[in-house]
């Protein structure tokens, strides 16, 4: 909203108000206006959560509430917002550069530091010397002084950072010199998507990359049973921390946040247990087989089949049902043991990846109230779908998952169990990790 | 001399010399806790925007035209807030015109053609909402 009004007041020179749940107002007030417009917009905050509130208490609000920014009835704040004349504009202080090295302390001082400045994931790290560091670097060939990414902060704000600041937070993470090249192409991808509600992300690499550096995508893969994996997934909290700048109640505001986000369910593809005529996931979308890459996903639920497949009910007919429970964006993201994939092919005759997201996006179905009632579908989507809510007939259904291209299959694990897990998680496109040896 | 006295001495000379290489050891030189180390700085420098004024306040709402544009946050056709607020004026600030409008799309989405609208149509204010 901020920029909307940004643009009514910068091209039209129309003063504007800018109505927001309390749960935002501070970042519109603080960070965004310092970090992203420049403008210190007038906000009056409302009480949240204020969907679904009925007309009446919205009315005896806007007569007795008060906006929680100023502490006037909000009626008033609204008012005064565009007749109170602007004070002298604040002074725009430049932000002082950051010193290469922290001024020396005690280690448990620095620890200690490191945490006060949300710097860590309160797990402990590595102190990051110089000699440390300098031995990190040898992992790439790219200059320590090499500008990684500018537009790094969320929503893009101005955060240079360098390949030493990726070797710095490698260190910190408990990293070896050879996981530079993926770090770095972590790194490249920040700012990562974040949310109010309880988003998450995935990260997943294909390639030759993951026997260089053994990254498990066989036994235990999802769970905290490999260096790499573990080590990987972590610095990408450090990144969205360091790099992107992400400060839980100052520019981010998830409000239960997400346990995945621990380790970003970081993976490898088990390509070479792929049945035969499924591509792995990186050669589908355009890069050869002997391309490293990393691709970062996006979206809130893993759900787990419980049991392993059974006989007397397909698996895919099962994946079917499970999709009633994703976020309705229309992606999907099955991650499959290599015994399912097996079945999948040989039994149900799936002969590609491709055919069996064609046959997922031709029968998934949902109950249409379900599907409209979902935030994520009316909040991305806009009003048009929705507005007839309340005349959809009871059992009405709809097919959500339209587009086939949005539903991927990523094979991994170590075929002690015909497991699978349904993720609504959109993929990026992947990028390329040997860029960065 | 007497083997027994012989031993003494030996003891002696070994817990001398034991006793000089534990007062040279590191570990109690120096507690570890107050030894200083230099780290290197992980943190990145955040540049601000540059400042961009805001347009100067109206002097009075008398006679004036306040756009309600409702930014479809909730999605759900709007939320009656805009509405809500429109009653308001109506009913204690009638002197004011107010216009609800429906920015196109949902939240995320620009809409400069209803900017415009509202520039070209002389809007003198505009209030929008509701973020969460």
């Amino acid at each position: 909203m901020s920029r909307f009004n940004g643009t009514i007041e910068k091209q039209y020179n129309i003063p504007t108000v800018s109505l927001a749940n309390e749960n935002v107002v501070d970042f519109g007030i603080n960070a965004h206006a310092k970090y992203t417009t420049g403008m210190p917009l007038r906000f009056v905050g409302m009480p949240y959560p204020f969907t679904g509130l009925s007309e009446e208490r919205l009315k005896n609000y806007l007569k007795t509430g008060t906006d929680n920014v100023t502490g006037k009835p909000v009626m008033t704040a609204i008012i005064d917002a565009l007749l109170t004349p602007l004070k002298k504009s604040e002074t725009n202080p430049e932000t002082p550069e950051e010193p290469r090295f922290l001024k020396p302390d005690t280690e448990d001082n620095l620890r200690r530091l490191f945490k006060d400045k949300s710097w860590t994931d309160y797990n402990p790290i590595i102190l990051p010397t110089e000699d440390k560091v300098k031995e990190m670097l040898e992992g790439t060939s790219h200059e320590p002084d090499e500008i990684v990414k500018k537009e790094a902060g969320t929503f893009g704000t101005s955060r240079p950072f360098t390949v030493e600041k990726v070797a710095i937070i490698a260190v910190m993470a408990g990293a070896k010199p050879e996981y530079m090249p993926v770090l770095l192409t972590l790194a490249s991808q920040v700012p990562y998507m974040d949310s109010t509600t309880s988003s998450s992300r995935m990260v997943l690499i294909n390639g030759p990359i993951r026997e260089e550096i053994n990254i498990n995508s066989g036994i235990g893969a999802l769970g905290p049973n490999a260096e790499a994996n573990s080590i990987i997934g972590r610095s990408m909290v450090l990144f969205h921390k360091i790099l992107q700048g992400y400060k839980e109640g100052e520019s981010g505001f998830s409000s239960l946040s997400n346990p995945l986000l621990y380790n970003n369910l970081t993976i490898a593809e088990n390509e070479e247990n792929l049945p035969k005529g499924w591509k792995p996931f990186h050669v589908q979308k355009g890069f050869d087989p002997q391309d490293s890459t990393l691709t970062v996903f996006f979206g809130w639920n893993f759900v787990n089949c419980s049991g392993s497949v059974v006989e007397h009910y397909a698996p895919q007919l099962m994946m079917r049902d499970f999709t009633q429970v994703l976020a309705a964006t229309g992606a999907a993201t099955l991650i499959m043991d290599p015994s399912v994939a097996d079945l999948l092919r040989d039994t149900q005759g799936f002969k590609t990846k491709e055919e069996f997201a064609k046959w997922l996006s031709d029968n998934a179905e949902i109950p249409a109230k379900q599907y409209w009632a979902n935030s994520i579908v009316s909040g991305m989507q806009g009003p048009d779908g929705v507005k007839n809510y309340k005349n959809i007939k009871e059992g009405t259904m709809l097919k959500h998952m339209k587009n086939p291209a949005m539903i991927n299959s990523i094979v991994v694990g170590g075929e002690t169990a015909s497991v699978w897990f349904i993720t609504d998680f959109m993929s990026g496109m992947p990028v390329s990790i040997d860029e960065w040896r | 001399m007497n083997k027994k006295r012989l031993l003494l001495n030996h003891l002696l000379a070994v817990i001398l010399v034991s006793g000089f290489f534990l007062a040279s050891n590191p570990v109690n030189a120096a507690p570890s806790e107050t030894k200083l180390i230099t780290v290197m700085n992980p943190a990145v420098r955040e540049i601000l925007a540059p400042r961009v004024d805001l347009t100067p306040r109206l002097k009075s709402l008398e006679g004036k035209t306040i756009y309600l544009v409702d930014m479809n946050y909730e999605g759900i056709g709007g939320t009656p807030v805009m509405g809500e607020i429109q009653a308001w004026f109506e009913k204690n600030m009638p002197e004011v015109k107010t216009i609800l409008k429906l920015k196109r799309g949902n939240y995320a989405s620009d809409d400069p053609e209803l900017w415009k609208e509202i520039a070209d149509n002389k809007g003198d204010a505009v209030i929008m909402g509701v973020a969460g």
